[in-house]
């Protein structure tokens, strides 16, 4: 391709992410550098890198951080393993059988985050249906504590990524050779060994995807936090880094300081996702 | 002839319903702009504002104009002003609801428009001599009003007579008496939640608990010049009395409570008392809310000790016009008169505490207490400026005392310095101070 016509494909996207992402970007990290509240939204007052020195001195960002990384380490796991074997278990059931628990199972991937958010915290709250339950096995009220609450968040994110990772292993299965897998069974391959050294091998490039979508999502997580943290009380001790840079702009008025969290927030994902784009590239460069 | 007839009759009726409905909304007597006009209001929502924002909607009923209103969670619609008036551009708000807590920050910053010759032109008309004075002083600063105020409230005392004749609890006067009634109902009693709550779900929240506390221990926000004084005796005093009432009415479920949890609760029958706002407590004798009117009572507010003020403060909700909002402010003002006039506050009544002194004989069982409150009480928020950094800095410590991070002394000590700081840079300090 000539280099002309590239960029004459290439520019309008080349001009909208620079509008839409480049320039906020690179205003967030300015606005990091500054003293920023309310009052003074017009004159921002520069200070360098005393924002970014305070948030990485701040307990509370550490504590959203540690919290942050527990929901990634529980829930992208979670996700993977659950969406990979109820799409095992689809892709062995009649299309009629298939159809039906497929709609069932995209439920979750339907409803807006902060509606789904909503409808399970109603399940605990003092009239709802899992309080009444809980106090009629156990015969004591349900109290939420911060382990309760910060599970529930879990439970929710498990409840609701995993139809995404449902759908890709379904459709990645659905392009795994029939000989192979028939020439697996003729040899004598166990139901364990055709998942192990076919199936997982198969659906590695979309693992790797996978992957690096939950990663990006769990890290962003706020919906549900904000909702079944019960608007975040602190009691709970439950802030991921989202909602913690929301309250610092909004609550504590620091907008400054979460710019500068923003910003940290990107370089940390980045970190995170680097070996993930790595892998991705050399999966490419392999596939070649 | 029969169906023409019966046809004939439903239409009738059809017709005749809107008319009915009228005769008990009065209708909106707004002068009609030449154009068309849209106004916009944002507020906060309980019982007493619903109603206010259904009469303000009323006016769109009026030739070219439409009158939209949005009522959020509270910190969600401060959220939503700071955002559209901070920036100086037009505003996207012709009406905003804010109470005492906001007054300081919000016309300190130049977000709102004098109303004083809007009054003046109007005082006869609406009557406006008839709130009080003490309402308008809440928000008026340097001589300048920025408000008119629509609702009274203050935190009072709500508590289950039958429980407290039950367990022999004697209505309490103080917290220390508060604390005792708690450890006689037991803080594991199993037919309650907690034997009493106060709310303490929320940074902000903890700042109004704190706030009441600490003026009735006899301190305050700041000194004179403006530098700290939450953090000195009489802020950790108050700070370690309200953790003295958490741990023996809360537990740690207590803190999970928050204004919706209290209100359910005590609908419920599984919460003996808890500290409410005038502005809900309409909802707590309500029949078709709980089943419990009769043996749900008001009380004022605790004191700190015997001889000190009630810990509630004195507030109003007000409602007012950003100084960059783009539409007539005469029209705007004659639009929240529809809200703030006689015959609407007289209905508003059923809904919560108004501000008109002739509208007091229509208020629900509450008013005693809360009046009682009031005058008794710890006053009004200081309304300099600076008191928005100082709520938005205790809002962001005080929570760590609940969690154990901090002790009283190193919350209040941090969140003082983290003001200084700010106070500094916005020049309402001298830095060598």
């Amino acid at each position: 391709m000539k280099r002309g016509t590239f960029f004459a494909f290439s520019s309008p996207s080349i001009v909208i992410m620079t509008l839409l992402m480049l320039i906020p970007l690179l205003m967030a990290i300015y606005l990091g550098m500054t003293r920023l509240n309310f009052q003074n939204v017009t004159s921002p007052e520069f200070i360098g890198l005393a924002n970014y020195v305070n948030v990485l001195e701040d307990e509370q960002f550490w504590r959203a951080f540690r919290f942050t990384a527990l929901y990634i380490v529980m829930v992208v796991p979670m996700v993977i393993i659950v969406g990979f074997t109820i799409a095992m278990v689809l892709d062995q059931v009649s299309v009629v059988t298939r159809g039906i628990y497929l709609s069932i199972f995209l439920l979750p991937f339907i409803i807006v985050p902060i509606v789904g958010s909503l409808m399970f915290k109603q399940l605990f709250e003092a009239s709802g249906p899992l309080t009444y339950l809980y106090q009629e096995i156990f015969d004591v009220r349900y109290r939420p504590t911060e382990f309760s609450v910060k599970a529930m968040i879990i439970f929710y994110g498990v409840w609701y990524i995993t139809p995404f990772t449902l759908v890709v292993y379904f459709a990645g299965l659905q392009t795994l050779p029939g000989d192979l897998m028939e020439a697996a069974s003729i040899d004598g391959a166990s139901w364990h060994e055709k998942i192990r050294f076919i199936i997982v091998p198969h659906v590695q490039s979309l693992t790797i995807f996978v992957l690096l979508f939950c990663i990006m999502d769990t890290y962003r997580v706020f919906d549900s936090v904000f909702v079944l943290s019960d608007n975040l009380n602190p009691i709970y001790r439950a802030n991921s880094i989202m909602t913690y840079t929301f309250q610092q702009a909004t609550l504590v008025q620091n907008l400054g300081k979460a710019n500068a969290m923003a910003i940290i927030t990107v370089i940390g994902i980045l970190i995170v996702l680097i070996p993930n784009l790595y892998m991705s590239y050399k999966e490419q460069i392999a596939e070649r | 002839m029969k169906k023409s007839f019966i046809v004939l009759a439903l239409l009738a009726l059809i017709v005749s319903i809107p008319a009915f409905a009228q005769d008990d909304m009065a209708a909106c007597t707004v002068t009609a702009p030449e154009d068309a006009t849209e106004v916009n209001m944002i507020g906060w929502s309980f019982p007493i504002t619903d109603f206010y924002a259904a009469e303000l909607e009323l006016c769109s009923d009026v030739d070219n104009l439409t009158v939209n209103t949005q009522l959020l969670a509270s910190a969600d619609a401060q959220e939503q002003v700071r955002l559209a008036l901070s920036t100086g551009a037009d505003s996207p708000y012709d009406i905003v609801h804010l109470s005492n807590g906001q007054v300081g920050e919000w016309a300190g910053a130049g977000w709102l428009l004098p109303l004083n010759d809007l009054i003046e032109e109007y005082s006869e008309q609406y009557n406006l001599d008839d709130i009080p004075q003490t309402a308008w002083d809440g928000v008026t600063i340097d001589g300048q009003i920025y408000g008119v105020p629509v609702v009274s409230n203050t935190l009072h005392f709500i508590y289950r007579e039958d429980i407290f004749e039950e367990f022999g609890i004697a209505v309490p006067d103080t917290y220390q008496e508060v604390i005792a009634a708690c450890e006689t109902i037991g803080l594991d009693n199993r037919d309650f939640d907690a034997p009493f709550t106060i709310n303490l779900s929320a940074g902000w929240a903890w700042e109004i608990e704190f706030f009441q506390f600490l003026r009735a221990f006899g301190g305050d926000f700041l000194n004179e010049d403006l530098t700290p004084a939450f953090n000195g005796q009489e802020g950790v005093q108050a700070v370690e009395l309200i953790l003295d009432v958490a741990n023996a009415c809360m537990g740690d479920f207590g803190y999970s409570f928050n204004l919706n949890d209290q209100e359910v609760a005590v609908q419920l029958g599984t919460l003996p008392a808890t500290n409410m706002w005038a502005s809900r407590a309409a909802n707590m004798s309500d029949p078709e809310r709980t089943d419990l009117v009769d043996v749900i009572s008001y009380a004022p507010a605790p004191r700190v000790s015997e001889d000190s003020p009630r810990a509630g403060s004195a507030w109003n909700d007000y409602y007012a016009i950003p100084a960059t909002a783009v539409n007539d402010p005469e029209l705007i003002f004659q639009i929240i008169m529809e809200a703030a006039d006689e015959e609407s506050q007289q209905r508003a009544a059923e809904f919560g505490s108004t501000t008109r002194l002739s509208t007091a004989e229509f208020g629900g069982p509450y008013l005693e207490a809360a009046g009682v409150t009031v005058a008794e009480g710890i006053g009004i928020y200081d309304k300099h400026p600076a008191i928005g950094i100082v709520r938005a800095k205790l809002g962001e410590f005080l929570p760590l005392i609940g969690t154990g991070d901090l002790t009283p002394q190193e919350a209040l000590d941090a969140a003082a310095e983290a003001y200084l700081e700010e106070a500094i840079a916005q020049g309402y300090i001298e830095a060598s101070e």
